[in-house]
């Protein structure tokens, strides 16, 4: 008998502002978008290391605070993080390899062109030390870290996730060729707290994920408006129902309140 | 295994590394040898231990000769997942197209590069995950298929491997000063830093009835220290609590474990974290330990796979190989580490492997009766 | 020396791209790693390439490292102590 999966907490980071469960704060007049987020607006004191982080690792960090900050979960020592990232940043690369060409190679830069490098701060930060999982395979990366955190729940390994799903691009990774069909051409980031334990919010959201394979090529739906709609739809307190197209599998995310 | 008798089968797997492939690696090891020659790494002045060839950089030939190795006409498609594995992957299009402005074949992503490999593996229509966890990628793929094996969300895994070193990579660890001035030298005393190794790897796993002689792959776990952007923390508790979430998972306790495949990169901090989670499991009475890293280096993220097939070899011959480059312990705990070829007394085995960033993932395999 | 000091927390500031703090932020006679201003030993090592840099200096060993990291006011003794005397 499988143990009831919850949503604990989420936030969003997208192109017109942020999300989390009082619903959208807009950019302030001297931001175009994800990229120009400021730290007093996902964490209230101040953090030294928050200019550090690249573009990838600062939104996925910011996505973490917003919905860490407001989720009733207290055992951070065991919760797990799952990242789902459309793929490395391509343009920290190139930064990094400025850095070894002015022959001075930086080791903090090399440390951000690992995928894993968006979990890192998370990680410190927040003391979350649970089990890991980055997927970093194009469109469909957000889905199969859900899924992944699913799986961890289900099989006992802990009672938590944070889910990060991050899509960053930065100018030089707008240059490369041929890539852009599998990337989306906008940042975004998205936060989902998922817990065994129910929450004491209400309504509280209970969690189910069917996944369908399809076994032949398709064209991937949105990430962003498929995450986009699920935000949507704990904001407007309703159950809902959403189904996405993947390369080579359907999901479908069950969303059912419980008061 | 499951009410249906049932458990995830590691079928058949192969290696390239600096020794060659699986059964060369495996003999050279049981002789003590190291492929970690003297020349440059890529321009900076350090060992280390390139492919045994210089046509398994191309990632094309690379992915056909381990492809040649695994029988897959049998396995239905349908219900097989693609795992791809890498720290950093084939980093030459990204030198190439910043250097002179070329295209190679696949991107310098990793998705990009699954696909091509998915692709040459005639595995067109299978789904796709690359797990990239830093070192402790290969490993996290292990867990990761284990799940969803276990679960009937696929019947049949295939991960790839493959992450080789170049000049981004022997620069980046260079600018860390996590390298070896001499020679990667695991838990000794006098070990001053890791060295770098190339490595490729494929596996298949299933998931049925074993029968006897089948290696299992009993069970995962995994964790982070928190603690610092690439270095272990120091208490060795992150991947202590890997290891012990691996023996539950596998409901294995952990003193039937026969051996434990280190992670021992040679680092003072690595090895230093690594023997005190080992003494937090196993207390006093610790199973024979050995690392590889001594004689085909650090193989980064398709390594912790490539060391977990060495290790189910290893379980075959009921034998763990000596530690390259080990002479004296040089950690607190009274670690057993292999200085010579070691019989070991039960066919199960303790994978460890941690990546930069606190990752940390354990594997226990097994044989079956 | 003061100005060296105010330059060098600026030099800190900018190469790590610390955020949320100023130069008067930085207290000149604080630790920089761990406590202090919380640096970790890859900021270090970025702080070791500023030196080579900036100022052509190259930190012998990890010791001579540590003290010249205790402080701003430590290492703008060191970089005065090792900077030849130009043109």
């Amino acid at each position: 008998m499988k143990n009831k999966i919850y949503l604990s907490s989420f936030s969003a980071i997208l192109e017109e502002g942020i999300y989390d469960d009082s619903g959208l704060k807009n950019w302030d007049k001297d931001q175009i978008g994800p990229q120009d987020i400021k730290r007093e607006q996902v964490l209230n004191k101040p953090y030294l290391n928050f200019g550090k982080l690249s573009l990838a690792d600062k939104l996925a960090f910011s996505a973490a605070s917003l919905s860490l900050t407001k989720s009733d979960y207290v055992n951070k020592e065991n919760m797990g993080i799952c990242l789902g990232i459309s793929t490395g940043s391509f343009s920290t690369d190139c930064r990094y390899i400025e850095t070894v060409i002015s022959g001075f190679p930086s080791p903090s830069i090399f440390s951000a062109t690992l995928p894993s490098s968006s979990i890192t701060d998370v990680a410190i930060y927040f003391g979350i030390k649970g089990p890991n999982r980055v997927c970093a395979n194009g469109l469909d990366s957000g889905i199969t870290a859900f899924e992944l955190a699913i799986n961890l729940i289900e099989f006992g390994k802990t009672d938590s996730v944070l889910i990060l799903i991050v899509n960053s691009i930065e100018s030089v990774d707008k240059n490369i060729p041929l890539i852009l069909p599998e990337i989306p051409k906008n940042n975004f980031a998205f936060s989902f707290i998922l817990t065994s334990k129910k929450p004491h919010i209400s309504p509280a959201f209970a969690i189910e994920l069917k996944i369908k394979k399809t076994n032949k090529l398709m064209n991937n739906d949105n990430a962003e408006l498929y995450f986009k709609e699920f935000i949507n739809s704990v904001l407007l307190k309703k159950d809902a129902n959403i189904k996405g197209v993947w390369k080579t599998f359907e999901s479908e995310i069950i969303l059912k309140k419980e008061e | 295994m499951n009410q249906n008798n049932n458990a995830v089968i590691l079928e058949c797997g192969e290696i390239l590394c600096s020794l060659g492939n699986l059964q060369e690696t495996i003999a050279d090891l049981f002789e003590g040898f190291s492929a970690i020659s003297q020349d440059s790494c890529f321009g900076v002045p350090v060992s280390y231990a390139p492919f045994k060839k210089k046509s398994w950089y191309d990632l094309k030939e690379n992915t056909k000769i381990l492809a040649s190795s695994i029988d897959i006409s049998n396995i239905n498609k349908e219900e097989t997942i693609f795992i791809f594995c890498a720290a950093k992957g084939d980093i030459s299009p990204i030198e190439k197209y910043y250097e002179k402005k070329e295209q190679s074949e696949y991107l310098p992503l990793l998705y990009s590069q699954a696909e091509y490999v998915k692709n040459i593996l005639e595995l067109e229509n299978c789904r796709t995950i690359v797990i990239s966890n830093a070192c402790a990628s290969g490993a996290t793929a292990v867990e990761v298929a284990w799940e969803f094996l276990s679960s009937g969300k696929a019947q049949n895994i295939i991960i790839f491997g493959f992450d080789a070193i170049s000049r981004f990579i022997s620069t980046g660890f260079y600018s860390l000063s996590a390298l070896s001035q001499t020679k990667a030298k695991p838990f000794d005393a006098n070990r001053d830093g890791l060295t770098l190794g190339d490595g490729s790897c494929i596996a298949l796993l299933s998931f049925r009835k074993p029968y006897s002689g089948d290696i299992i792959v009993a069970g995962g776990g995994s964790s982070n220290d928190a603690n610092h952007r690439t270095g272990p923390s120091r208490t060795g508790n992150g991947l202590f609590r890997a290891a012990k979430m691996a023996c539950e998972n596998a409901n294995i306790l952990p003193e039937k474990i026969g051996a434990i495949k280190c992670h021992g990169t040679a680092t003072k901090y690595n090895d230093a974290m690594e023997a005190k989670a080992i003494f937090s499991l196993f207390g006093e009475k610790i199973p024979p330990c050995f690392s590889v890293k001594g004689a085909i280096g650090h193989t980064s993220g398709a390594g912790s796979l490539l060391e977990i097939l060495i290790a189910a070899e290893c379980i075959k011959r009921r034998l763990i190989p000596p530690t390259v480059g080990f002479q004296i312990l040089g950690v607190e705990e009274n670690i057993p580490v292999s200085s010579s070829s070691q019989h070991i007394l039960s066919k199960t085995v303790l994978c460890l492997s941690a990546g930069f960033g606190g990752l940390n993932s354990a594997v226990v395999i097994m044989e079956h009766s | 020396m003061e100005d060296l000091i105010l330059k060098l927390k600026e030099q800190i500031i900018k190469t790590l791209k610390l955020s949320d703090i100023k130069p008067e932020d930085i207290n000149t006679d604080a630790p920089l790693i761990g406590s202090g201003l919380g640096l970790d030993s890859i900021d270090t090592l970025e702080l070791l390439v500023l030196l080579e840099k900036e100022y052509g200096i190259t930190v012998p060993d990890v010791n001579t490292g540590r003290q010249v990291f205790s402080s701003v006011r430590a290492l703008a003794n060191y970089i005065q102590q090792n900077t030849v005397k130009e043109k």
